[in-house]
């Protein structure tokens, strides 16, 4: 299957008190659609940076970054992120003055989903991520976790993005609820077709993934 | 427009926050509404005193009367011209001789022999010594070609209202002018030494154009010009020199407005002290709303990086947070302008603005100027926004947690 992401030669790094700190050299890397990816490696190894990379929140040193055979510079980094990816965080960030409702509503409006009955599709995704009517319209901080990092993927899901992408979506959850969000990931890769890249410490998590890619010498390794 | 509903909500859900920045506001503006007012009300209550009290501009001759003199009558008319003259006084002298009659000297019948006997004191309307130092005992003043006489002149005389004299230009015959007596005037003191002329009794006051016809030559001895706005005074001397008084050198101008600077000075301190109130309140206004964003901002940076992240557009961003400062503020500036109504009531009191017949309130443009400087303070303080929201790097909301 031809590759949805790329990563071709990507150097990056970082100087810290006059010192060149090396995170990725000439990094290659291809990621297909249908498919949940896991990123590991020891703290500090460069898994958050890999995903930054990937989301065009930061800009290699070297290097490039493909989106379907079209480097992402060309695309535009605003663009990119606005139609083409979705993040999910480890702390959920949620806008706290919006409902669930009103926050996959927001990420619709973003990224100006064409979609005419947008309150139909957000109140599908929210159902899909097992949120009750009820729950929707409730303030957010009312939500236990595992609620809000589900409201946080059925808002990634909202844009229509074609690649999810999630930093330790499972960090601040309980065993029962991080095993509900794997398969969600699961089921949003198999099912709907997504390229699912998430950075993990767990090693649950990572057992369940397709593809599971360690951060080692600079470069990623399946 | 969703960072519209986005910034309503926030407003909403910030409520502290939001309440703060109104009541901050609220005070602020009525502080700055307090000071227009005081202001304006101190400024409209000067220009009524000014115009109550009044004032006045003297020019007068310094040279010789002998030398030419800058103060002629015509030029002293094109003066009076001026738009700020609302009454003027031209007064004028002449030495002349009397005719067909005899001035008084140390003894009636021994006339000290000097080359004029009498003094001729000429205005364009009541002379000032006749209005002020002298008693109209019988007639007044007439248009042209009159003579308003001493008693004792017109009793050692025999003259009577209706009677002619002649005055002369001197005693070698200069031309004599015939004067109609139309007044009698009596003066309580009279001041006697030296030459016949300087005599009391021997003062005559007639028009202008009888001292022109004796030779005065359209010389006066001063003008005095009375102005409508003692406020004006400073133009319409700067104004005469150039309208009137081109070669000024023996006139002298004075501003006879004492009175109305008093009054002006105080209410000119009373101007700059609610000036100054306005000016620190806008300053504070800034500075407070500056700080206050930059501390929510510092509490709303994952919230500013997740929008970025989705692919919100920084100005987007930016105008979200610009409306959250800018709404509260037009709401204290609102209430400011209400609660200022009472501030407008004891400012008033406090200059005693009803006396003078002040309106003492806020107008059109002074609300319009305070809600201008409302938007302007949240527009300089949302520049703090758009400075850490353009520099802000979403990916710091990731790298931070890893």
């Amino acid at each position: 299957m031809e590759p949805i992401l790329e990563f071709k030669d990507i150097t990056y790094y970082y100087v810290s008190g006059g010192k060149r700190i090396d995170i990725l050299e000439d990094a290659d890397c291809s990621f297909e659609p249908g498919k949940l990816y896991t990123i590991v490696g020891p703290s500090g190894s460069g898994k958050t940076t890999t995903l930054t990379l990937a989301g065009a929140l930061e800009s290699p040193r070297g290097g490039h970054v493909y989106y379907r055979g079209k480097d992402i510079r060309e695309i535009g980094y605003t663009e990119y992120r606005n139609r083409n990816i979705a993040i999910v965080f480890q702390a959920y960030n949620l806008l706290p003055y919006l409902t669930p409702l009103q926050n996959v509503l927001a990420a619709m409006d973003i990224t100006k989903n064409p979609i005419e009955d947008k309150k139909r599709r957000a109140q599908e995704l929210l159902a899909r991520m097992g949120l009750t009517p009820d729950q929707m319209r409730r303030n957010i901080n009312k939500l236990s976790g595992g609620e809000q990092q589900r409201v946080a993927i059925a808002r990634a899901l909202a844009t229509d993005a074609d690649i999810l992408l999630a930093d330790e979506p499972t960090g601040n959850l309980d065993a029962d609820t991080a095993q509900g969000i794997v398969e969600v990931f699961q089921e949003l890769a198999h099912q709907d077709g997504k390229c699912v890249i998430a950075v993990t410490h767990s090693q649950e998590f990572s057992s369940q993934a397709d593809v599971v890619l360690r951060l080692q010498e600079h470069r990623l390794a399946g | 427009m969703p960072f519209l509903k986005r910034a309503l909500r926030a407003i909403v859900y910030y409520k502290k926050n939001t309440l703060l920045l109104f009541l901050i506001f609220t005070i602020l503006f009525s502080l700055v509404l307090s000071g227009l007012c005081i202001r304006n009300a101190s400024q409209e209550a000067t220009r009524r005193t000014g115009l109550a009290i009044g004032g006045s501009v003297l020019v007068q001759s310094m040279g010789d009367s002998a030398q030419a003199s800058a103060l002629t009558l015509e030029s002293a008319q094109k003066a009076a011209n001026h738009p700020a003259v609302r009454d003027y006084a031209f007064v004028g002298q002449v030495l002349a001789c009397a005719a067909d009659f005899r001035g008084m000297g140390p003894a009636f019948e021994d006339i000290t022999a000097g080359d004029y006997d009498l003094t001729l004191k000429g205005s364009n309307g009541l002379h000032p010594e006749l209005r002020d130092d002298c008693r109209l005992i019988e007639g007044g003043i007439g248009e042209t070609g009159y003579a308003v006489v001493n008693q004792w002149l017109a009793d050692a005389n025999g003259l009577s209202i209706g009677d002619t004299i002649t005055v002369a230009a001197n005693r070698a015959g200069g031309s004599p002018v015939e004067l109609a007596v139309t007044g009698v005037y009596y003066r309580n003191t009279g001041y006697h030494y030296g030459e016949t002329e300087q005599y009391a009794e021997n003062m005559i006051f007639t028009d202008l154009g009888t001292l022109e016809k004796l030779g005065g030559g359209g010389l006066l001895q001063w003008a005095e010009y009375t102005v409508t706005d003692p406020a004006d005074i400073p133009g319409f001397m700067a104004d005469m020199e150039g309208m009137a008084f081109p070669e000024r050198e023996d006139l002298g101008f004075i501003a006879l407005d004492g009175d109305y600077r008093k009054v002006a000075m105080s209410m000119e301190t009373l101007v700059n002290v609610a000036t100054l109130i306005f000016a620190a309140a806008i300053v504070l206004g800034v500075v407070l709303l500056s700080a206050m964003v930059m501390l929510s901002l510092s509490s709303r940076e994952y919230e500013i990086g997740v929008l970025l992240s989705m692919g919100e557009g920084r100005w987007k961003v930016i105008a979200q947070l610009a409306v959250e400062t800018l709404l509260p503020v037009l709401l204290g500036v609102t209430a400011g302008v209400l609660a200022s109504g009472q501030t407008a009531a004891v400012a008033g009191d406090l200059l005693g603005a009803s006396q003078k017949g002040v309106e003492v309130g806020i107008g059109g443009p002074a609300i319009g100027l305070v809600y201008l400087c409302g938007v302007a303070t949240a527009l300089l303080a949302s520049c703090v926004t758009a400075y850490k929201v353009l520099r802000f790097q979403p990916k710091k909301l990731l790298m931070s947690i890893e």
